[in-house]
Protein backbone atom coordinates (compact mmCIF):
# COMPACT_ATOMS: atom_id res chain seq x y z
CA UNK A 1 0.00 0.00 0.00
CA UNK A 2 0.78 3.73 -0.56
CA UNK A 3 1.64 5.77 2.68
CA UNK A 4 2.30 9.86 2.62
CA UNK A 5 4.79 10.90 4.45
CA UNK A 6 6.39 14.58 5.85
CA UNK A 7 9.97 14.20 4.44
CA UNK A 8 9.81 10.65 2.00
CA UNK A 9 6.95 11.45 0.03
CA UNK A 10 4.75 9.05 -1.28
CA UNK A 11 6.09 5.41 -0.03
CA UNK A 12 5.23 1.42 -0.33
CA UNK A 13 4.95 -0.05 2.74
CA UNK A 14 3.11 -3.87 3.52
CA UNK A 15 0.16 -3.17 5.67
CA UNK A 16 2.05 -5.98 7.63
CA UNK A 17 4.92 -3.61 8.79
CA UNK A 18 2.76 -1.19 10.27
CA UNK A 19 2.84 -0.89 13.96
CA UNK A 20 0.01 -0.60 16.03
CA UNK A 21 0.18 1.40 19.54
CA UNK A 22 -1.45 0.14 22.34
CA UNK A 23 -0.55 3.25 24.29
CA UNK A 24 -0.49 5.72 21.67
CA UNK A 25 2.29 8.62 21.71
CA UNK A 26 1.05 10.94 25.16
CA UNK A 27 -0.93 13.93 23.22
CA UNK A 28 -2.25 12.38 20.39
CA UNK A 29 -4.41 9.64 21.52
CA UNK A 30 -5.79 9.32 18.54
CA UNK A 31 -3.51 8.11 16.29
CA UNK A 32 -2.51 4.36 16.66
CA UNK A 33 -0.87 3.26 13.35
CA UNK A 34 2.40 4.19 12.49
CA UNK A 35 5.40 3.11 10.02
CA UNK A 36 9.32 3.10 10.60
CA UNK A 37 11.25 4.87 7.84
CA UNK A 38 15.10 5.49 8.07
CA UNK A 39 17.07 7.45 5.95
CA UNK A 40 20.30 5.41 4.84
CA UNK A 41 22.79 8.75 4.77
CA UNK A 42 21.71 9.51 8.53
CA UNK A 43 22.17 5.39 9.24
CA UNK A 44 20.35 3.09 11.50
CA UNK A 45 20.44 4.95 15.03
CA UNK A 46 17.41 7.16 13.94
CA UNK A 47 14.11 6.29 12.65
CA UNK A 48 11.42 8.72 11.45
CA UNK A 49 8.17 7.43 13.21
CA UNK A 50 5.74 8.49 10.64
CA UNK A 51 1.98 8.25 11.35
CA UNK A 52 -0.33 6.35 8.47
CA UNK A 53 -3.65 8.16 9.47
CA UNK A 54 -1.85 11.91 9.22
CA UNK A 55 0.57 12.55 6.49
CA UNK A 56 2.01 15.46 8.31
CA UNK A 57 2.02 13.35 11.78
CA UNK A 58 5.97 12.45 12.42
CA UNK A 59 8.41 11.89 15.28
CA UNK A 60 12.05 11.59 14.88
CA UNK A 61 13.77 8.74 17.30
CA UNK A 62 16.70 8.22 18.16
CA UNK A 63 19.08 5.00 19.52
CA UNK A 64 19.20 5.71 23.25
CA UNK A 65 22.64 4.04 22.76
CA UNK A 66 24.01 7.38 21.49
CA UNK A 67 23.86 8.54 24.87
CA UNK A 68 23.42 6.57 28.15
CA UNK A 69 24.80 3.11 27.14
CA UNK A 70 23.18 1.31 30.11
CA UNK A 71 19.43 3.17 29.34
CA UNK A 72 18.00 0.31 27.62
CA UNK A 73 18.91 -2.44 30.29
CA UNK A 74 17.02 -0.03 32.78
CA UNK A 75 14.11 0.54 30.63
CA UNK A 76 14.08 -3.03 29.91
CA UNK A 77 12.11 -4.40 33.48
CA UNK A 78 9.56 -1.68 32.34
CA UNK A 79 8.34 -3.12 28.81
CA UNK A 80 4.58 -3.85 28.78
CA UNK A 81 4.05 -7.79 28.45
CA UNK A 82 2.58 -7.18 25.02
CA UNK A 83 5.56 -5.67 23.68
CA UNK A 84 7.41 -9.21 24.54
CA UNK A 85 10.66 -7.68 26.10
CA UNK A 86 13.35 -10.10 24.62
CA UNK A 87 11.94 -8.50 20.82
CA UNK A 88 11.78 -5.03 21.82
CA UNK A 89 13.21 -1.84 20.39
CA UNK A 90 13.96 1.10 23.05
CA UNK A 91 13.65 4.56 21.42
CA UNK A 92 13.61 8.23 22.45
CA UNK A 93 11.89 10.70 20.66
CA UNK A 94 14.10 13.32 19.25
CA UNK A 95 13.00 17.52 19.68
CA UNK A 96 14.91 19.32 17.29
CA UNK A 97 14.45 23.23 17.51
CA UNK A 98 15.74 25.71 15.07
CA UNK A 99 19.21 25.65 16.72
CA UNK A 100 20.39 21.92 16.13
CA UNK A 101 22.95 22.06 18.74
CA UNK A 102 20.42 22.26 21.23
CA UNK A 103 18.69 18.77 20.32
CA UNK A 104 17.90 16.69 22.75
CA UNK A 105 16.02 13.28 23.66
CA UNK A 106 13.74 12.52 26.32
CA UNK A 107 14.97 9.69 28.58
CA UNK A 108 12.48 10.16 30.50
CA UNK A 109 9.27 8.51 28.22
CA UNK A 110 10.43 6.00 26.24
CA UNK A 111 9.16 4.73 22.91
CA UNK A 112 8.88 0.89 22.50
CA UNK A 113 8.26 -0.71 19.63
CA UNK A 114 8.39 -4.59 18.47
CA UNK A 115 9.04 -4.88 14.63
CA UNK A 116 7.90 -8.39 15.00
CA UNK A 117 4.51 -8.37 16.44
CA UNK A 118 4.44 -5.40 14.99
CA UNK A 119 3.22 -3.74 18.48
CA UNK A 120 4.26 -0.52 20.38
CA UNK A 121 3.81 1.78 23.08
CA UNK A 122 5.51 4.98 24.96
CA UNK A 123 5.61 4.86 28.38
CA UNK A 124 6.56 7.01 31.07
CA UNK A 125 9.42 5.83 33.69
CA UNK A 126 9.40 6.27 37.29
CA UNK A 127 12.67 6.76 37.80
CA UNK A 128 14.52 10.38 37.82
CA UNK A 129 15.34 10.64 34.14
CA UNK A 130 15.15 14.35 31.88
CA UNK A 131 12.79 15.01 29.86
CA UNK A 132 14.98 17.02 28.01
CA UNK A 133 18.81 15.13 27.92
CA UNK A 134 20.76 17.42 24.98
CA UNK A 135 22.03 14.79 22.32
CA UNK A 136 25.48 16.65 22.26
CA UNK A 137 27.07 15.55 24.94
CA UNK A 138 28.95 18.38 27.17
CA UNK A 139 31.05 16.20 29.47
CA UNK A 140 31.70 12.36 28.58
CA UNK A 141 29.66 9.11 29.64
CA UNK A 142 27.54 9.61 33.09
CA UNK A 143 24.08 10.08 32.68
CA UNK A 144 24.30 12.00 35.76
CA UNK A 145 25.79 15.06 34.80
CA UNK A 146 23.35 15.19 31.87
CA UNK A 147 20.92 18.58 32.42
CA UNK A 148 17.61 18.45 33.83
CA UNK A 149 17.05 22.03 33.84
CA UNK A 150 13.63 21.73 32.38
CA UNK B 1 4.20 29.16 45.19
CA UNK B 2 1.83 28.20 47.95
CA UNK B 3 3.64 25.94 50.41
CA UNK B 4 1.01 24.31 53.09
CA UNK B 5 1.40 20.99 55.09
CA UNK B 6 -0.82 18.48 56.02
CA UNK B 7 -1.24 15.36 58.18
CA UNK B 8 -2.98 11.90 56.95
CA UNK B 9 -6.67 12.58 56.51
CA UNK B 10 -5.97 16.15 56.25
CA UNK B 11 -7.76 18.41 52.55
CA UNK B 12 -6.30 21.05 50.82
CA UNK B 13 -9.80 23.38 49.07
CA UNK B 14 -9.00 24.96 45.63
CA UNK B 15 -12.27 27.45 45.31
CA UNK B 16 -12.37 27.26 40.88
CA UNK B 17 -14.25 29.26 38.66
CA UNK B 18 -16.36 25.41 38.23
CA UNK B 19 -16.83 24.68 41.93
CA UNK B 20 -14.35 23.35 44.58
CA UNK B 21 -11.27 20.95 44.18
CA UNK B 22 -10.57 18.94 47.15
CA UNK B 23 -7.01 16.58 47.62
CA UNK B 24 -7.10 14.74 50.74
CA UNK B 25 -3.80 12.55 52.11
CA UNK B 26 -5.02 8.96 52.55
CA UNK B 27 -1.79 7.74 52.30
CA UNK B 28 1.71 8.50 53.53
CA UNK B 29 4.90 6.12 54.15
CA UNK B 30 7.90 5.15 52.33
CA UNK B 31 8.88 8.70 50.37
CA UNK B 32 5.27 8.71 48.80
CA UNK B 33 2.04 10.32 49.48
CA UNK B 34 -0.97 9.29 48.22
CA UNK B 35 -3.87 11.63 47.13
CA UNK B 36 -7.54 11.68 46.99
CA UNK B 37 -8.83 14.20 44.86
CA UNK B 38 -12.68 15.24 44.59
CA UNK B 39 -13.21 17.61 41.69
CA UNK B 40 -15.70 18.53 38.91
CA UNK B 41 -15.50 16.59 35.65
CA UNK B 42 -14.71 20.17 34.02
CA UNK B 43 -11.33 19.60 35.77
CA UNK B 44 -8.85 17.24 33.82
CA UNK B 45 -6.23 15.49 36.43
CA UNK B 46 -3.11 14.98 35.22
CA UNK B 47 0.66 13.76 36.82
CA UNK B 48 3.05 16.12 36.45
CA UNK B 49 5.21 14.00 34.12
CA UNK B 50 2.10 12.62 31.45
CA UNK B 51 1.58 16.63 30.60
CA UNK B 52 5.53 17.23 30.20
CA UNK B 53 5.82 14.27 28.09
CA UNK B 54 2.82 15.78 26.09
CA UNK B 55 4.10 19.05 25.64
CA UNK B 56 8.06 17.14 24.74
CA UNK B 57 6.07 14.97 21.79
CA UNK B 58 4.27 17.88 20.70
CA UNK B 59 6.81 20.13 20.14
CA UNK B 60 9.11 17.15 18.76
CA UNK B 61 6.18 16.15 15.96
CA UNK B 62 6.55 19.63 15.03
CA UNK B 63 10.51 19.05 14.37
CA UNK B 64 12.25 20.28 10.91
CA UNK B 65 14.65 17.16 10.16
CA UNK B 66 16.94 19.04 7.61
CA UNK B 67 19.38 19.46 10.85
CA UNK B 68 19.31 16.07 11.15
CA UNK B 69 22.46 15.21 8.76
CA UNK B 70 24.23 17.65 10.39
CA UNK B 71 23.42 15.92 14.10
CA UNK B 72 23.88 12.21 13.18
CA UNK B 73 27.47 13.55 11.20
CA UNK B 74 28.76 14.89 14.94
CA UNK B 75 27.79 11.73 17.03
CA UNK B 76 29.52 9.37 14.27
Amino acid sequence: MQVSTRDFGLVTVEPENIIEFQQPMFGFENFKNYILLYDEEIGQHFTWLQSVEDPGLCFLLADPDLIHPKYKEEVHPYIPPILEAGDCECWTVLAVPDNFSKATVNLKSPVLINTHNHQAAQIILDGDYPIRCPLKKEEPSHADAVEKNQ
Amino acid sequence: MLMLSRKINESLIIEGADGPIEIVVTELSSGQVRFGIKAPKTYKIFRKELVQTMEYNRQAAAASPSHLKDIAKQLQ
